[in-house]
């Protein structure tokens, strides 16, 4: 089942709408995924098999939500290396934030020159924050579009773009964020960023967040080379990092 | 990176497992390198031959201490330096075979001295015993070179004995001449010394010098009692002499007095009483008699009482006391002569017992020398003797000396370890090389892999690490990997089976 044949529209007025916890279950979902398409998209549902996985997810949701305290954060996911997984872990944070039913959630693909989210939710080409920026006529509600995850949507990358830094930069860029932020105040945006090896593109994308979290593939880089790729960060903004085991690549 | 232990060992298992392949690779390198090796192993064969340090039996009693045995705890190093003297090891080499090698090439020799060396161990087997080894790869040769090594011990140490004994001895002799030229030297200076210092002893000459001093200590009195006698004689004749002084003043006077009269008599004849001679004379006279009135009366009358007796005896003491003083004082002089004559002696006396004193201590010093020259050659002589006894000991080789007990033989069995250990030892380390190589691997790679390993990096907080998630992928890729690990371990164990059979039928 195709995303791009059932576009959901959210509201087509541009006035900021404050959205209480009841009108949440009124927004239309597509159909939500299965069980097995959840697996093999690698994403968490709460009754999943792997315990240790879907805990994992809710321990870092609750940390965060710890240290938001009380407010809606803007949540930045970015890995030191590529191929360390921050998509994934975005996603099932995103998803995580989901589970609660008076949550919903929002992931972002800010990695506008290598999206990541678009082969786990096959939302390929479909328009989104490149598309936002380049073309003013084109309203929130266009880009954002329902996963296949129950209160988690999805805001694509777009079209493939160079100017990953410019645009990330840009104050259209930032608008949107603003916008999203203010629009749904229940909602928790998680933006899945480059890597820290794209410096420019991850310094942009943390100044829009509240809180960044670094992901750390298994065994793929040393101590030194963490320290000096956090210190690209603001520190203040660090929530904390976390090791990603399912980013172990089979080795021979 | 402190990383518990426990959590070091599950990483070392998840990367054992994350290695599968790799594992499965090593582990067939492992079994066929163990196998290999015990295959190619080279051989060693090692003899020894057991030497007995000779039983010394009845004459080690007799001659403790005296003659010098070596003790058996010094044997192993004292083998190891006669043996392995380059000479001997060639004279060894030369004797065996070594398969057409040119043992006059002298590279060639060097490098099998150094083997013999190498691979020879002389060991301790008990009180009395010493133990000789030898390994090689062939059979043969470590037996005669064994053989050799112990043949060449005794003859070495015989001759060596021998040597030692005849220049202990002749050395001791060589001192024995020395000393007793020594000797000879030391008795000549003192006699020598001995004649020519033949004066008495000490004590006569300090009784002399004792006597002496008495005798001028009674000289002494003598003179004082002289002087003082002298002194009263003297005052005595000075009274005598001013009384015959005065009363031979006053004679004069009258003598005087009488010629002037006689001459006034005389002129009165001639000239008459108013003449001018005559009354210049009387005046003379005058004079002359108021001044013998003037004199003292006791010398008047000494000189009117004149008389002949009185006279003749005034005159005799005078002369008495002027004997006796001029007794006194020859006797005086005399006792000065005496006094000086022994000083003279006295003072020769003193130098006559220093001399002395020297004298002794020299004498004490020669005779020192001569006793302790004496001694020495005794001394001497007594150690030659022993000397001669050890030697003769050794001519007739009733010393120690070593007996080959247990004579080297071609060794049978090889000492290096039976392929059977290698067999069973492959599989094992072909089990622990991957555990090993994870192990390492996880040690020597500084990758961050659990959440202890960044405190030591960063302040941050960790979240929970995410674990893997299983996939079909997954399943999938998991499925090959094992069939590729089957596939090793089938190589594996047909590569072992059939070394195995193959070694046991002997066909390797």
């Amino acid at each position: 089942m195709k995303m791009s044949d059932q576009l959901v529209y959210i509201n087509s007025a541009n006035k900021p709408e404050i959205h209480s916890g009841k009108s949440i279950k009124k927004m239309a979902e597509v159909s939500e995924y299965t069980d097995q398409d959840k697996d093999k998209r690698k994403i968490i549902y709460p009754e999943m098999r792997n315990r240790r996985v879907v805990n994992n997810f809710r321990d870092l949701r609750n940390g965060l939500i710890e240290k938001a305290e009380g407010k809606n954060l803007t949540i930045m996911v970015t890995s030191v290396a590529e191929g360390g997984g921050s998509s994934f872990v975005a996603v099932n944070l995103a998803a995580a934030f989901a589970f609660d039913q008076s949550r919903t959630s929002l992931i972002i693909d800010t990695n506008l020159s290598a999206p990541g989210l678009d082969k786990i939710f096959d939302i390929k080409d479909m328009p989104g924050v490149v598309n936002f920026i380049e073309d003013s006529g084109i309203g929130l509600e266009e880009i954002i579009y329902a996963s296949g995850v129950k209160r988690m949507r999805v805001l694509p990358a777009g079209q493939r773009t160079e100017y990953a830094s410019e645009y990330l930069g840009s104050t259209q860029m930032e608008s949107l964020i603003e916008n999203l932020k203010n629009r749904y105040n229940d909602r928790f945006i998680i933006m899945d960023a480059p890597p820290l090896t794209d410096p420019a593109s991850a310094r942009q994308i943390a100044k829009l967040s509240d809180k960044i979290v670094v992901v750390i593939p298994y065994g793929k880089i040393s101590g030194q080379e963490l320290t000096e790729k956090l210190a690209l960060l603001p520190k203040e903004k660090i929530a904390g990092v976390l090791i990603n085991n399912e980013a172990i690549i089979r080795q021979f | 990176m402190d990383i518990p232990l426990l959590e070091l060992i599950k990483l070392g298992l998840r990367q054992l497992y994350l290695f599968k392949k790799t594992s499965a690779i090593l582990f067939l390198i492992g079994l066929v390198a163990v196998l290999v090796v015990g295959l190619v192993y080279p051989k060693k064969y090692t003899s020894s031959a057991t030497l007995k340090l000779e039983d010394e039996g009845v004459i080690r009693p007799l001659m403790e201490s005296r003659a010098a045995i070596a003790g058996p705890a010094d044997w192993v190093k004292n083998a190891t330096e006669t043996v392995f003297v380059y000479s001997v090891l060639e004279g060894i080499v030369k004797e065996v075979d070594w398969g057409g090698m040119n043992l006059e090439s002298d590279d060639v020799m060097e490098n099998l001295v150094m083997k013999i060396r190498a691979n020879t161990v002389i060991s301790n087997a008990g009180q009395s015993f010493l133990k000789f080894s030898y390994t090689d790869n062939d059979r043969k040769r470590a037996f005669e070179v064994t053989q050799s090594l112990a043949d060449s011990f005794i003859m070495q140490m015989l001759k060596e004995k021998r040597r030692n004994s005849n220049e202990a001895f002749d050395f001791i002799s060589t001192q024995v001449e020395t000393y007793k030229k020594n000797l000879t030297v030391s008795e000549e200076k003192l006699k020598a010394f001995k004649q020519d210092n033949v004066e008495g002893s000490i004590s006569a000459t300090v009784q002399r010098m004792n006597d002496i001093e008495q005798q001028l200590e009674a000289a002494n009195i003598e003179l004082a009692e002289n002087n003082f006698r002298l002194e009263s004689l003297k005052k005595q004749l000075v009274g005598e002499r001013a009384v015959r002084e005065v009363s031979s003043e006053a004679l004069a006077l009258k003598t005087r007095i009488n010629n002037l009269t006689r001459e006034l008599d005389q002129m009165k004849l001639v000239y008459h009483d108013q003449y001018p001679d005559v009354i210049a004379l009387k005046e003379r006279i005058d004079e002359l008699q108021i001044k013998l009135n003037k004199m003292d009366p006791g010398a008047i009358n000494a000189m009117n009482a004149e008389s002949e007796q009185q006279g003749a005896q005034g005159k005799a003491l005078y002369s008495e006391i002027r004997s006796q003083i001029s007794a006194l004082e020859s006797n005086t002089a005399a006792i000065n002569i005496r006094k000086s004559k022994l000083e003279t002696i006295l003072a020769e006396q003193k130098e006559k017992s220093e001399k002395q004193h020297e004298v002794e201590a020299e004498l004490a010093e020669l005779t020192r020398d001569y006793t302790v020259n004496r001694n020495i050659y005794q001394d001497l002589l007594m150690r030659r003797e022993n000397a001669r006894v050890s030697m003769n000991i050794e001519l007739e080789n009733k010393g120690a000396s070593f007996r080959v007990v247990q004579p080297a033989k071609i060794p049978l069995q090889a000492q290096t370890p039976p392929f059977i250990l290698f067999f069973l030892a492959a599989p094992l380390v072909a089990l622990i090389l991957p555990v090993v190589f994870a192990f390492a691997f996880v040690l020597v790679d500084q990758k961050i892999r659990v959440p202890q390993a960044i405190g030591a990096f960063v302040d941050v907080d960790v979240f929970h690490s995410i674990p893997h998630l299983n996939s079909v992928e997954d399943s999938i890729a998991f499925k090959k990997d094992m069939m590729v690990i089957i596939l090793f371990f089938m190589i594996s164990l047909s590569v072992y089976a059939a070394v195995g059979f193959l070694k046991y039928r002997g066909y390797l």
